[in-house]
């Protein structure tokens, strides 16, 4: 909780003031919001008629695509809070690499810079699932699903530096504590094996959003361009189909197979 | 902004179509069905069914349908397992398992189930205010269907006044590959092809017999074979709504 409080903090649309983290012009502060939350959970269990799967109920999960996909990993907790609901918490790193386009340095070699660009990223987020079968109660089944994730992300990319006289070369530069949103929606299927083994496997789409101009260190505009023109790339993990709105980070769609156990 | 967009909500909608996994559930109940009123600790549960349909799509032999023995042995032991783990105790009157002695099965159990399931299929659960019934997944009624009066000795020969029919029907249907789900989501369609078409339905009836009425009725559908996991699932649900 205290990790993803620290995350919240970097949000856009909530304000530090006085030391307090506030919502909505002051009326609501971050830790009220959260405490909201929960308690709203708590009451949802109190008044659901829960099961789980033999009335087990926690579970922990991990990503087996995202090594091979995003070179990080996903893990994280579950619990059925309700009949058909499952609520969860999810953390996510991913050291993605990138083939940079700079079309001065195509132009001039026809090829692209031999070094990668990277993005490391770290999440941490909120998943919701909606169970679809209602004679077959959470966590087995179908569902649809919607996940909400923020972080800090490190990126690194070249520029091509030409200069009048001199030869030109590649300068690597680095953007640090970037804040990183990331939204998920889309549909998934979860089968449990041996009374404890779970799989699970979804689909969906992903929207991720970089916001450099957060970053306290000033950013070339043509460097903003160089990014945004590979973090389109970035979020979804299996394609992208382009950029979401004006911020770098991309939409496209997002598979994943977890396996898991159901702890008690 | 839409039709810049348009690509993803295409998506999403596809995405949301394939996830529409349906199942049902209706329980239907008397207002006083609460085990933490009525104390309910023992059920005694009159052989339980397990039958196979299959609709062939045949016109001569379009639907077959047979008891399976060997998966009844199966259910069985699923019943009792998660009665037990809901903190019930379900004594099973199996006919399999029979000795020549136990005549008092067919003189008063096997009539016992004969009647819940006719009145069950005959009448339906009332409340007394003249409102329409419920059609929700949880229902709650003034009175259940009433069974003979007759029956009400056994609450002291059993120990408990509740009598329970259960069984499971799996009705297996033609394939209808779906070509559509194959060609937009691959990993769907192919699993959609190498799965059988099944339906299993799980049911429990309830009766009362020093009431002498139905207190409990449940239905739920899945459409998914009975195999060891699905039946845990739903049985285990099934007793954790009749227990609490």
């Amino acid at each position: 909780m205290t990790a993803l409080i620290s995350y919240l903090n970097k949000g856009r649309w909530w304000t530090v003031d006085g030391g307090r983290t506030t919502i909505n012009g002051g009326r609501w502060t971050m830790d009220g919001l959260l405490w909201t939350i929960l308690l709203l959970c708590f009451a949802f269990v109190a008044s659901g008629q829960t099961t789980g799967y033999q009335g087990k109920r926690l579970m922990f999960k991990t990503d087996l695509v995202s090594p091979v996909s995003e070179r990080g990993i996903n893990m994280g907790l579950e619990y059925v809070v309700l009949r058909n609901a499952v609520l969860g918490l999810d953390f996510s790193l991913t050291g993605k690499q990138y083939t940079q386009r700079i079309t001065s340095y195509y132009d001039m070699y026809n090829e692209d810079p031999p070094i990668a660009a990277s993005i490391r990223d770290m999440q941490v987020g909120i998943t919701g699932q909606y169970f679809l079968n209602t004679a077959l109660p959470a966590p087995k089944g179908s569902y649809v699903f919607g996940k909400y994730a923020i972080g800090q992300a490190d990126i690194f990319a070249v520029d091509h530096i030409m200069r009048e006289g001199e030869e030109d070369f590649l300068e690597g530069f680095e953007i640090n504590n970037i804040s990183s949103h990331q939204f998920d929606l889309g549909v998934g299927y979860q089968e449990v094996f041996f009374s404890f083994l779970l799989v699970d496997f979804d689909i969906g789409v992903s929207v991720a959003s970089l916001f450099l101009n957060n970053n306290e260190s000033e950013l070339l505009p043509h460097r903003e361009v160089l990014v945004g023109d590979f973090a389109r790339k970035h979020g979804p993990n299996i394609f992208s189909l382009g950029v979401w709105r004006d911020t770098p980070g991309g939409i496209g769609l997002s598979m994943h197979l977890k396996i898991g156990i159901l702890l008690f | 902004m839409i039709f810049k967009n348009i690509h993803t909500i295409i998506l999403l909608l596809t995405l949301f179509s394939l996830g529409a996994c349906q199942g049902a559930l209706q329980v239907d109940r008397v207002r006083d069905f609460k085990s933490k009123k009525t104390n309910i600790q023992k059920i005694v549960c009159i052989d339980p069914d397990f039958e196979l349909l299959t609709t062939t799509g045949n016109k001569k032999t379009e639907r077959r349908y047979r008891r399976a023995s060997a998966k009844e042995i199966q259910l069985n032991n699923i019943l009792v397992r998660n009665a037990q783990k809901n903190n019930l105790t379900l004594e099973l009157v199996d006919t399999e398992r029979l000795l020549p002695s136990n005549v008092e099965y067919f003189s008063q159990l096997a009539p016992l189930k004969r009647e819940i399931l006719q009145v069950s299929f005959l009448q339906d659960f009332v409340n007394r205010k003249k409102r329409k019934n419920q059609q929700k997944v949880f229902n709650r009624y003034e009175d259940g269907p009433a069974i003979g009066s007759h029956f009400s000795y056994l609450a002291d020969e059993y120990g408990t006044r509740y009598f329970s029919v259960q069984g499971i029907t799996t009705h297996r249907k033609p394939n209808n590959k779906q070509l559509v789900l194959l060609l937009t989501s691959p990993p769907f369609g192919v699993a959609n092809l190498f799965s059988p078409e099944v339906d299993t339905y799980y049911y429990t009836i309830i009766a009362d017999v020093v009431r002498a009425e139905i207190v409990y009725r449940e239905i739920r559908r899945v459409d998914a074979p009975a195999s060891d996991t699905n039946l845990n699932a739903l049985v285990y649900d099934s007793f954790n709504i009749i227990s609490q």
